[in-house]
């Protein structure tokens, strides 16, 4: 921000002018989708605007026991406005208790009879069409929803339930926060591989004569230029039980049932190394031919045998270009999801194909959102992280 | 030249509004679920209609009821008719993306009992069934559900569709429940507990798909020594793959029918209506359909088109039904959010 206000000061207004195009559009069709859909995950505005009369009238109440009569007879009328906005209320609901689906068909199908009820009946009515009506919790749920923002997502989101009796922490059943952690070490594997694999592909890359630079380049940018489903499906081919893989080892006697292979932890990382490789050797092999051959020689010629010129001189120099291609390798990894869905078993999957699952499956939006903002958020830490502390001290050793 | 690239802009924004008026006046557009199926529909529904009246129709792919939900709620609706398995038409019914049917128009007495809903016109019936490959079993293949919980009797991965409808039914039926008792007990907690229990003990063994292409490319590789499939799927494949896949019917089967539903604030609700007319009239077509997706019609008349190969290979002939079970409609409306939840955590352990 800071470098931001600076540039502006010095360049003036022209500067601010050629860059305007490009913030606008950013800002219109990037940044404020983006901010939509994670507010979703705060929003309760799909379940008010199915109820707008009970909405403001459950904002008024206290939480105490059973709203007054008045509530009753707002939610008949909002009932009866929609058979739509009910359906949707009940599906809301539902997802935040099961079961919550008949409690609002009831009660919609019996406020039909009650529009010009009473308040009094239209109470008596809805308990009638469910007991659960008469329940305080019941209306603590829909009072909780209804409020300006809710929680209730992002909570759900690392795996903490909000009931009547307050918070609780799943424990057993817990689903999200495993799975974030799973993600966090699938990514940071994949990472710290595609580094070991490729430092020493971007070395003889870097270091190799042109002609021979040239065809290890087009070697390493084939694949990446195939599309990443065409990619996914041969590692199928090859890593299946009746694979070329398996058979091979198969007829070497090396095993004599077929290996899983494929749909397990062990596939999803080598397919994920596979497609992300390209984008750490890149960067690195730029890192590489910035060293001047000369700064290899004046540590031999210090005395240096070649091993301690290499990690005392050389590697801590390439230091910034494992960190770029590594830190690349390791955003990318984090939104994975076609990868762990195509060649992973159930308990490969990562956050992305849940934050999917629940926007085009479930149509649980406020969750998927609630998800995104957590990875997002994380992700956000992790950049910071680096600029504040890793980035110092690769200065530092070089 | 700014002015040259303005000018641009605004004709091509002027053209894209010409484009979205014209939209209005678009052909009927029918959704399905792609491969052979659509492929069917093509064959025995779309084209025939197209001859029949001279009214093109459009395709697309996929009518997930999420994206129908954005379709209706943007008011840019660009599908008129969609595929929809009967629980999902029942969803989109009460939430009103679908029209109301016109029943007046059509005669319901001369289809199979409940295959039509209020937004639905129910027209193929898909049994979810056991499958294995022949040639890896010749004899002695897995023959109940009981075998598929069973891995040292059959060692090696067992392939369930990602979700719990369907999966739970065979896992109560694994568990030795009775086909006809399957949703009476999983209407109790403890039936649900028991379900996740039973398939808790075969975890590892469990490899799920997402589509009809992935359960016949793994059961193909072997990769499945047997899975939770689609009849259609099974059979259509044997012919046009040269398959030996089996279908072990009496272990228990579920049967689920899909539906016609048009979408509301579709601009061809008339003519969506006409082609389900259509399709009501002309029973060979039905049977058509059948004829190549093995999965059943639903007009009691269709049934003197069939080929007798075909005929035994339905989930609805009256001999088979004793082993299998409606899908529970009431059942999943009501708890396909709650149990798909509790599905994920299960198999994302």
């Amino acid at each position: 921000m800071a470098v931001f206000a600076r540039m502006l000061m010095s360049k003036g207004l022209a500067s601010i002018l050629l860059v305007a195009p490009l913030a606008l559009f950013l800002a219109v069709f990037y940044f404020y989708p983006i901010a939509a859909f994670l507010f979703r995950g705060v929003s309760t505005e799909e379940i008010t605007a199915t109820i707008p009369a009970t909405t403001v009238l459950l904002r008024e109440w206290d939480g105490e026991g059973l709203p007054p009569d008045s509530v009753f007879a707002a939610l008949v009328s909002d009932l009866n406005a929609s058979a739509q906005s009910a359906a949707i209320l009940g599906r809301r609901l539902n997802s935040l208790e099961a079961g919550m689906r008949s409690v609002v068909r009831k009660a919609t199908a019996a406020s039909r009879d009650l529009v010009a009820a009473s308040p009094e009946r239209a109470r008596e009515g809805l308990i009638n069409a469910d007991p659960k009506w008469g329940e305080p919790p019941t209306w603590q749920l829909i009072h909780r929803e209804t409020g300006t923002l809710t929680a209730t997502f992002l909570l759900a989101a690392i795996d903490i339930q909000r009931g009547a009796d307050g918070m609780e922490q799943r424990g057993e059943d817990a689903l999200f926060v495993p799975i974030f952690l799973r993600t966090l070490v699938i990514a940071v594997s994949v990472t710290l591989i595609c580094i070991c694999l490729g430092y020493p592909v971007a070395w003889v890359i870097a270091n190799a004569s042109p002609r021979a630079s040239g065809w290890l380049m087009l070697l390493l940018l084939v694949p990446f230029w195939l599309s990443i489903l065409a990619r996914t499906a041969a590692w199928v081919i090859v890593l299946q039980g009746t694979g070329p893989l398996n058979s091979l080892l198969m007829w070497l006697g090396v095993v004599d049932a077929p290996l899983q292979l494929i749909f397990n932890r062990f596939g999803v990382i080598l397919v994920m190394v596979h497609v992300l490789l390209p984008f750490l050797v890149l960067p690195l092999i730029n890192a590489i031919r910035a060293i001047p051959k000369s700064y290899f020689q004046a540590a031999s010629n210090l005395g240096a045998p070649p091993a301690s010129a290499f990690i005392r001189v050389v590697f801590p120099l390439t230091l910034s270009g494992v960190w770029a291609g590594g830190f690349i390798v390791f955003i990318l990894s984090i939104g994975y999801y076609i990868t762990p869905a195509l060649v992973g078993g159930p308990s490969d999957q990562m956050v992305s194909t849940f934050i999917a699952f629940y926007t085009n499956q479930s149509v649980n939006w406020s969750l998927a959102s609630a998800l995104s903002a957590w990875l997002l958020g994380g992700m956000l830490i992790l950049v910071a992280l680096s600029q504040r502390v890793v980035s110092p001290m690769i200065k530092k050793v070089t | 030249m700014m002015r040259k690239t303005l000018l641009a802009a605004t004709a091509a924004a002027a053209a894209l509004m010409a484009g979205n008026g014209s939209a209005a006046a678009r052909d009927l557009t029918v959704v399905a679920w792609g491969g052979v199926g659509q492929e069917a529909q093509r064959a025995a529904f779309f084209e025939p209609y197209s001859k029949a009246t001279g009214k093109a129709v459009l395709e697309d792919q996929n009518p997930v009821l999420a994206k129908i939900r954005s379709m209706v709620e943007s008011g840019n609706v660009t599908w008129d008719l969609v595929d929809q398995e009967s629980a999902e038409a029942v969803i989109g019914c009460e939430e009103g993306l679908f029209e109301k049917i016109d029943w007046s128009q059509i005669d319901r007495s001369k289809y199979a009992d409940n295959v039509h809903s209020d937004c639905g016109y129910g027209f193929y019936t898909a049994g979810n069934i056991l499958a294995y490959d022949g040639d890896r079993f010749p004899d002695n293949g897995p023959s109940s559900w009981a075998d598929f919980f069973d891995t040292a009797k059959f060692p090696g991965k067992r392939g369930l569709w990602s979700t719990p409808k369907g999966a739970l039914e065979v896992a109560l039926m694994g568990d030795g429940v009775p086909v006809s008792d399957v949703y009476k007990v999983l209407r109790t907690p403890e039936g649900v507990d028991r379900a996740f229990a039973k398939l808790d003990t075969i975890k590892d063994e469990i490899l799920l798909w997402n589509s009809g292409a992935e359960f016949l490319s793994r059961l193909a590789a072997g990769e499945y020594v047997m899975t939770y499939a689609w009849n259609g799927r099974i059979a259509t494949v044997n012919a046009s793959d040269k398959r030996n896949f089996k279908i072990a019917w009496q272990a228990g089967y579920t049967y689920v029918t899909d539906q016609l539903a048009i979408v509301k604030g579709s601009p061809n609700t008339a003519q969506a209506m006409e082609y389900i007319k259509f399709i009501d009239e002309h029973p060979e077509l039905q049977a058509e359909y059948t004829n190549r997706t093995y999965y059943s019609s639903t007009s009691k008349a269709s049934l003197d088109y069939l080929t007798p190969e075909v005929k035994e290979n339905l989930p609805l002939i009256p001999e088979r039904l004793k082993y299998g079970i409606a899908v529970d409609d009431e059942f999943w409306v009501e708890n396909l959010d709650s149990l798909t939840e509790r599905f994920n955590a299960w198999a994302a352990k």
